[in-house]
């Protein structure tokens, strides 16, 4: 299996390589690598991370204060990744501490099939109004 | 905050740059973010720059003092860069883990392995400083935007209203980076009690096969994707869409169906797929290093030879923005990093079938640990300069550096008896580990120091503030590794977690896999 992608990981290779050279586009074979090897629930979320930032940068370059809204955006990005990361340090040690998955479950199983919606909902209009949030802050500078 | 004229008119000697306050809160925001990327790094496979961030926090919080100056935030910048780079450790430490040489991660050990390696990092990569920082036109892409951040920051713009614009930016900044932590983590608490999910799954068959669709419904993830860019967006998407939708198809039709199709798919993609994507991985990591040796190895040497050539010509006292730690220090303190990593490595053997072989086998890896230390600080210090730190393959070079020390503990060791395996797997495990601390900090070393060069910053100052970074940072990485090992666990390690949601740690997996199967002859295995 790691022999086959190895041979696979050479294939990516190639196509960066092609891809350099004619189109001036990169396609790093890392990255490909890494949505092979991590969960799904890991990488989906990165794609669209991604693309939204994408979105976000060319939405503000058209406005006012084009550089700063971009740097408002890195910064909103690493707050993200600031905030999640510390959660996750401190649930770590609730669950090390009570030696239980959800030591302060409010809710059970029965209620997941509406946190499913309700999550799915709120999760993308979050993102879009943080975003639409600090893209307008720059331009009022 | 200073301004134009105070730049210029004050004596660099006596200038307000390395502070207890700076270096305080330089400790603050690096425990901070070291913990946050320790964490999201073992989680994602990928770790954040921290330098950016933390310039803003360090601007907002020290305009508090009207004695602050860009050379403060500057100094702050440096420590907390630590933080970004020194996590790198969570590519190789929790193979030890993952072969089950530990149950957990011994503090001074751990914290020995960062801040040996760190250190030496440091001091390999001040001598490095004029070759490929002052006397080289590398474009240095982070290094410079760092400095552009201080530099807006201090208002050095000109006019009074830019000056006020540069404030109302960093204020606003501040806020920014406030707000997504707090949503970020606002959201995940409502998880931890059950009333949202941060994952959603749907599984299906087709046919004989099965697939599915998992997603990850967290905000670090969001950030992380907007960090790394569209490209590498639309590339891992390529890599989803050919696992599952292709190789977990055609794997799973290769077997009997079980009844739960969730297990099922995932089950074939954990066992089977996930090694193809670990192939890909070793493959991909040291091409993207191997596309960078024939620049990397010429602007080396010749950015070598032409500081030579330099500093024969020169005499009389060096300006304040040229002076590095001394060069004697450097050697002392390099020379003094070893006797603790010795004696670490003794430590390490002692007890173990290994024990009657002690004194080559350290005196190697010191040997080791020097000559690649060297060519690593000067080869990730240059990836610095060429394509940023956040981009640099360092786990190209962890798996070329795993290979060395495996192959060399296989030629001096003969490891025969499969007793001693698993011992040689986790020495090479070890000596790499510091390797690779010695090498993503000469990397964060050179990387700063281009940001100090364009602010006008004092080296030696910098360079001691990065020691700084590093020690804070290897202070906290052990007790957060071991609070993720006991409640999540990592994922392919023989000690479960408390939940059953293990980290992928994929960096690590691959590595300690790589030094088995030179060592033990078995690919298999971790």
């Amino acid at each position: 299996m790691i022999g086959i992608g190895a041979l696979i990981g050479l294939g990516i290779v190639a196509i960066d390589e092609i891809l350099r050279r004619t189109a001036k586009r990169q396609f790093p074979p890392l990255a490909v690598a890494l949505g092979i090897y991590l969960p799904m629930s890991v990488t989906i979320m990165v794609v669209v991370g991604a693309f939204a930032g994408n979105a976000y940068n060319s939405w503000v370059s058209r406005g006012k204060n084009p550089d700063v809204a971009v740097r408002l955006g890195i910064l909103l990005a690493s707050g993200l990744i600031v905030g999640e990361g510390l959660l996750g340090v401190a649930k770590s040690g609730l669950i090390a501490a009570t030696s239980k998955e959800f030591p302060f479950a409010i809710a059970g199983d029965s209620f997941e099939p509406v946190a499913t919606i309700v999550s799915l909902i709120a999760f993308p209009v979050i993102v879009f109004l943080l975003y639409r949030w600090a893209g307008r802050l720059a331009p009022r500078l | 905050m200073a301004s134009r004229s105070a730049l210029a008119s004050t004596p660099p000697e006596r200038r307000t740059e390395l502070t207890v306050r700076g270096i305080v809160l330089g400790a603050i925001i690096t425990v901070v973010f070291t913990a946050a990327n320790v964490y999201v790094g073992l989680k994602v496979g990928l770790t954040f720059a921290s330098s950016i961030p933390a310039a803003v926090i360090s601007m907002a919080v020290l305009r508090a003092f009207r004695t602050s100056t860009i050379w403060e935030n500057n100094i702050v910048q440096t420590v907390a860069s630590a933080a970004g780079t020194l996590s790198s450790i969570i590519f190789v430490l929790p193979g030890l883990v993952m072969i089950g040489w530990w149950t957990g991660f011994p503090f001074w050990y751990s914290f020995a392995i960062c801040a040996v390696g760190g250190i030496l990092g440091v001091m390999y990569s001040v001598p490095l400083r004029r070759a490929m920082v002052t006397g080289s036109d590398l474009p240095y892409p982070e290094g410079i935007a760092a400095a552009e951040v201080l530099k807006v920051g201090a208002g050095m713009a000109g006019t009074e209203a830019q000056r006020a614009a540069a404030i109302a930016e960093n204020k606003l900044g501040l806020t920014v980076v406030i707000w997504g932590a707090v949503v970020g983590a606002v959201y995940g608490t409502l998880v931890f009690v059950r009333l949202l999910m941060d994952e959603v799954a749907r599984f299906f068959r087709l046919g004989a096969s099965a697939s599915g669709i998992d997603i990850g419904l967290q905000f670090a993830l969001i950030g992380v994707g907007h960090l790394v860019g569209l490209s590498v967006g639309i590339a891992m998407l390529a890599g989803i869409v050919l696992s599952w939708g292709i190789l977990v198809p055609i794997t799973t039709s290769h077997h009997a169906a079980l009844p739960d199709v969730a297990a099922f798919a995932t089950g074939v993609w954990r066992r089977e797929v996930r090694l193809i994507g670990a192939g890909a991985i070793a493959v991909a990591a040291l091409w993207s290093l191997g596309r960078l040796a024939g620049p990397v190895v010429g602007g080396v040497i010749s950015s070598l030879a032409a500081a030579r050539e330099r500093r024969e010509g020169r005499g009389g006292d060096l300006p304040i923005t040229e002076r590095d730690i001394p060069f004697n220090t450097v050697v002392l303190t390099s020379a003094a990093c070893l006797l603790p990593l010795g004696a670490l490595l003794a430590a390490f053997l002692a007890g173990t079938p290994l024990g009657s072989e002690v004194v080559p086998l350290v005196l190697g890896a010191l040997v080791y640990t020097v000559v690649a230390g060297l060519v690593v600080a000067a080869v990730c210090g240059y990836m610095a300069g060429l394509i940023g730190s956040s981009n640099s393959p360092v786990s190209g070079l962890a798996i070329l550096t795993v290979l060395g020390a495996a192959l060399l503990l296989v030629a001096v060791a003969r490891p025969g008896d499969p007793n001693t395996a698993k011992e040689l797997v986790a020495y090479a495990l070890f000596v790499t580990a510091v390797i690779i601390n010695v090498a993503t900090i000469s990397n964060d070393n050179l990387q700063d120091l281009k940001t100090g060069q364009l602010v006008g910053a004092t080296p030696w100052r910098q360079q001691v503030a990065l020691i700084f970074g590093v020690i804070f940072g290897a202070l906290v990485i052990p007790p957060v590794l071991n609070l993720l090992n006991h409640s999540f666990g990592f994922a392919g390690s023989p000690i479960h977690g408390i939940t059953n949601q293990p980290l992928s740690a994929p960096q690590a997996t691959l590595i300690s896999a790589l030094a088995n199967g030179v060592i033990a002859g078995d690919l298999t295995g971790a």
